[in-house]
């Protein structure tokens, strides 16, 4: 589970993102290793691309139970770009990223959120010809 | 006895031999030339090389190395002299009076984006290098163009070049044997439809060269740089040439770009996603040395979408200079420029103090 601290989930370049996290894992399986990230991702037609901003990874030897099931924070400056977009053909997303290996799996959850205030290709004033 | 209609006629008789008619001309014929010393090279070199494989023997080719060294001297003399017009013809074009001087004496005072290297650090994905622009000399940041328009210039004479030469070792093969008693139809046959292409992809270079160097240098200065949404920005614009333009547009827009994979191709898609017109004005001669010149201002939207550039994915801001000609091909300048995201509240702005020019 993924908590930010803005229940809104919108945030403007150079804000401090503090974000929480929390693993709960069947008793028999045990993390071997754990992602927290932030990252942006483009949609739309094109291949997708992927930016890191923030990246954290702790090993099987930093985990056990007890740890895994505490709540974990992660915190960081947002960056000036890129922003969030919605265009024609090409999107911009944030989202915090988890991931947690167990053997051969792994478990990704996602959880979005809007960086700055960029309008929607469709809400540009329309072409002046 | 002087009257309107004697005068009508002298003034268009004296119109048709103006200066600048005349440099228009001495331009086209200038371009024409250049391509058909290309032209004639590669054929008398591609021909030349062909007949002494296929005639002499190792006695022959020895005993006469001089007469076979002369012919292809003279056509690569020939392709050197039309490439050197075509590069001279393309630098006019490419930089004005002004910058083609500071070119040549001060290379060292070129580049001013030190510092903008410096503070693109907290911008990742803002394009960096793409579009650095140079000092100006009416406003501080002088934009260049893109370079689309050489490249298009350069597959168009490579194409050419290629069918000439095809074509040139098909005829000449035909003919050799054809001396020899021998009737070779295939090379024959192969011939005529190579020769179709050799034909069209010379008219395609000599269209795209006529059509970048008939129009001189476009010059685009801002005064400000990178530029912000929602703040207005002076813009100079200065248009050399030797023709009259029947209409000249100025826009503003906005470009999507996405590359995918579809089966084997790799595909990219662009789509115009804003476009404002900044300027239009009809029926503006242009002379060498009085550029057409004018100041007005742009805004790029309040809120719009930065520059952005990744592996796959672009948007991509730029000022399109559009030119109608008479009898010619249209012409268009693609400046790219950058736009930044509009600083947060309490951050310094992305100011470039650069100093103005005495």
């Amino acid at each position: 589970m993924i908590r930010l601290d803005k229940s809104e989930h919108s945030f403007l370049p150079g804000d401090v993102l503090v974000c929480e996290y929390e693993i709960r894992l069947p008793a028999e399986m045990l993390a071997d290793a754990v992602e927290s990230s932030v990252i942006w991702t483009t949609g739309g037609k094109g291949e997708e691309d992927i930016g890191v901003h923030f990246f954290e990874r702790r090993s099987k030897s930093t985990l056990d139970a007890d740890q895994l099931r505490r709540t974990h924070r992660i915190s960081t400056v947002l960056p000036r770009s890129p922003l969030s977009y919605v265009g024609v053909i090409v999107q911009i997303r944030w989202s915090v990223r988890l991931r947690v290996f167990v053997g051969n799996q792994q478990f990704t959850d996602d959880l979005h959120f809007q960086l700055g205030n960029a309008i929607a290709a469709s809400d540009l004033s329309p072409c002046d010809e | 006895m002087k009257n309107r209609w004697t005068s009508t006629w002298y003034f268009a008789g004296r119109k048709a031999l103006s200066r600048s008619t005349r440099g228009w001309w001495s331009g086209v014929i200038e371009a024409t030339i250049a391509a058909v010393l290309i032209l004639l090279g590669v054929i008398l070199l591609v021909a030349t090389v062909t007949a002494n494989v296929l005639q002499s023997t190792p006695t022959e080719f020895y005993s006469k190395l001089l007469y076979f060294a002369l012919q292809p001297l003279l056509a690569v003399s020939m392709i050197g002299i039309g490439t050197f017009l075509v590069i001279n013809a393309l630098w006019k074009v490419g930089a004005s009076a002004e910058r083609r001087s500071v070119i040549v004496s001060k290379a060292s005072q070129l580049e001013v984006l030190t510092e903008i290297h410096r503070r693109r650090g907290d911008l990742p994905t803002v394009p960096a290098k793409s579009s650095i622009p140079l000092k100006g000399t009416r406003l501080p940041y002088r934009i260049l163009a893109s370079r689309r328009g050489v490249w298009g210039l350069l597959t168009a004479g490579v194409l050419c070049l290629i069918f000439v030469s095809i074509v040139a070792v098909l005829v000449v093969t035909a003919y050799v044997k054809w001396q020899m008693g021998r009737t070779d139809w295939i090379a024959g046959m192969l011939a005529i439809p190579i020769l179709l292409a050799a034909v069209w992809s010379f008219y395609r270079f000599l269209r795209q060269l006529l059509k970048t160097t008939s129009v001189g240098p476009t010059v685009i200065e801002l005064a400000r740089y990178p530029i912000v949404p929602g703040v207005s920005n002076e813009i100079f614009l200065s248009q050399s040439g030797r023709l009259r333009l029947k209409l000249m547009d100025v826009r503003l827009v906005c470009v999507e770009e996405a590359t995918f994979n579809q089966g084997t191709n790799t595909l990219t898609e662009r789509r115009e996603v804003y476009a404002q017109r900044l300027f239009r004005k009809r029926g503006i001669m242009l002379r060498a040395k009085e550029p057409f010149e004018s100041s007005f201002e742009f805004t790029i939207p309040a809120g719009a979408m930065h520059s952005f550039q990744s592996s796959s994915n672009r948007i991509t801001w730029q000022i399109e200079v559009h030119g109608q000609i008479d009898g010619f091909p249209n012409v268009a300048r693609i400046f790219e420029i950058v736009v930044i995201p509009a600083a947060a509240e309490g951050q310094p702005t992305l100011r470039l103090a650069i100093p103005q020019p005495a």
